[in-house]
């Protein structure tokens, strides 16, 4: 789990600390402040962990690929976007310290380490970990539509990205414990599976009241949004999960139910959350949530701006987050 | 931010009606609760027009450590001014030394508190206190009233807390006042429905100490 953290000239932070970090982390703080970056940042140092340790989840380089696709950075303008990337990520286990070089900027133990490149390749993410420097080559980088296993981005989820999610729910033979999550959101919701349509797949759900059968994408995005946050948590058992503005597109009225759902999974699967809101009804949600479940392991993060304009975190514990949302103080 | 920790309900309103009184970018109104907040320890009244302003009721001096520590330490970047109205009590510097060390305590830097004990930030006494204080007794019937039941009080029943005398003596004011319809506690007799009650005299000498204390939490 990260407890601690610090990162290091990531987009707009200049030197950026969280400490004593819980198993679910809510990330507020006004718009443009970095909320979204912060989240990358612990999706890239995690998933670099969990790559190199425990042979899974994405590369490095997969990970800055579907960072920039979540933005929104096209095909074209992707080799430029790589070559602004230059940060440090600590924490007490572990450092990164990644960098663009180009071929003509790397130092002696990096051209020693190009040798063994067959190709000859022009421009470098260089990194350094604490055993040991790796270059990867990033001249004929693609990001061709990218998902990722554990990231929920603020958007709607594609049919497809659903469909794969939801194979991960067939794979693990959990579809009942999937469906009853998905009734607490809505009960009419009678079955949900894949289904190849016009060489496309899809997943169908079946509706009571009145009897329906439609696709995903004829629902609200609620339900699509609901869905993409379950598969992703039920499929991350023991690893953890990022998801950008956890309410988008959900009914105030369902975020506690949700909140509910979301902690007993995280504490059934032990799986480490971070999510971001804007959304005070949310926060609260997960204060209510969190009494009615007797579930502790929270922290919330805000991010704030000091007087020079850099941007610091707040961290409460679950004591000071609880106390601050009873109150009514804007925690955001 | 700027923070106004109060004792109680009454408190509050005091303060948002002399904000709604001093200050025209004021409104009693503005000053607004959660809509869950009864269960909670203590209940922050934001400014729905200036963000940066919040008065908390503590509900009781007792929960100033936790509200300093759980509620304000996390953001103590951002506080410019931690203010506190608290009781003098019956003894005015043990009251003072009880709001001084819960701000040692709190860790937070302590030149961003300001502290002022009702009545006067001087005298001993509380909040009730100053109110009766600021009322001409002789020229309000029912005050007058109020000084022979008050004594035959005193004389009948042992250890009656003056606290309790004056909390009655103010709800008899605000009781047989003018309109004296759903209005029998202090802490809704300075606006209602209505508008201003005119129960409550500010420009009295009385309220002076303590309408400069509120002021200053809002000045650069």
């Amino acid at each position: 789990m990260v407890e601690d953290i610090e990162i290091v000239k990531y987009k707009g932070f200049e030197n950026l600390k969280l400490e004593n970090l819980s198993q679910v982390n809510i990330i507020s703080g006004e718009n443009n402040i970095g909320k979204t970056a912060l989240l990358e940042a612990l999706f890239l140092y995690k998933n670099i962990l969990d790559y190199y340790y425990f042979f899974g989840g994405f590369s490095l380089l997969d990970s800055f690929l579907f960072i920039a696709q979540t933005r929104d950075i096209k095909e074209n303008r992707i080799k430029n976007y790589l070559k602004n990337i230059n940060f440090t990520i600590n924490t007490n286990k572990f450092k990164l310290d990644i960098k663009y070089k180009s071929v003509y900027e790397l130092n002696d133990n990096e051209k020693e380490e190009l040798k063994t490149f067959r190709q000859d390749y022009t421009d470098f993410i260089v990194w350094y970990d604490i055993e040991s420097l790796n270059l990867l080559p990033i001249d004929n980088v693609s990001i061709s539509n990218r998902t990722s296993h554990n990231y929920i981005d603020s958007s709607k989820p594609t049919n497809q990205r659903l469909v794969k999610l939801y194979s991960n729910i067939q794979s693990k033979g959990i579809q009942h414990k999937f469906l009853t999550y998905l009734k607490l959101l809505d009960n009419d919701i009678q079955w949900i599976e894949p289904q190849l349509l016009d060489d496309e797949m899809l997943l169908r759900l079946n509706l009571n009241n009145p009897e329906r059968s439609l696709v995903s994408s004829e629902l609200g995005e609620g339900t699509n949004r609901y869905i993409e946050i379950l598969s992703t948590l039920l499929s991350n058992s023991d690893g953890a999960v990022f998801i950008d503005e956890i309410e988008n597109g959900i009914h105030y009225t369902k975020l506690y139910d949700i909140w509910k759902a979301i902690l007993e999974i995280v504490e059934k699967e032990n799986i480490q959350l971070f999510v971001t809101t804007h959304n005070l009804e949310s926060i609260e949600a997960l204060n209510e949530a969190s009494e009615a479940m007797n579930f502790d392991k929270i922290a919330s993060v805000k991010l704030q701006k000091d007087k020079n304009n850099t941007i610091y975190s707040v961290v409460r514990n679950y004591s000071s987050f609880t106390a601050t949302v009873d109150s009514g103080m804007d925690i955001r | 931010m700027r923070v106004l920790l109060v004792e109680g309900i009454t408190d509050v309103n005091l303060v948002r009606y002399i904000y709604s009184q001093i200050d025209n970018r004021f409104d009693f109104y503005d000053f607004v609760a959660p809509r869950r907040g009864t269960k909670s320890k203590v209940i922050t009244f934001k400014n729905k027009r200036y963000n940066d302003l919040q008065i908390i009721n503590l509900k009781g001096q007792d929960n100033l450590l936790f509200t300093l520590q759980e509620l304000l330490k996390p953001d103590e970047e951002i506080m410019e001014k931690i203010a506190i109205i608290s009781d003098a009590d019956r003894d005015f510097e043990a009251s003072k030394e009880m709001v001084i060390k819960a701000i040692e305590d709190s860790k937070i830097d302590k030149s961003k508190f300001s502290i002022f004990l009702t009545p006067n930030n001087r005298d001993i006494g509380n909040l009730e206190t100053l109110l009766l204080s600021s009322l001409d007794k002789e020229s309000i019937p029912q005050l007058q009233c109020f000084q022979e039941y008050k004594k035959c009080l005193t004389k009948e029943i042992e250890d009656i807390e003056k606290r309790a005398i004056d909390k009655h003596e103010v709800e008899a004011y605000i009781k047989f006042s003018q309109k004296p319809r759903n209005r029998n506690q202090a802490q809704f007799s300075f606006i209602d429905s209505n508008g201003d009650t005119g129960l409550w005299d500010l420009s009295k000498k009385e309220f002076r100490p303590i309408i400069k204390f509120v002021e200053s939490v809002i000045l650069y």
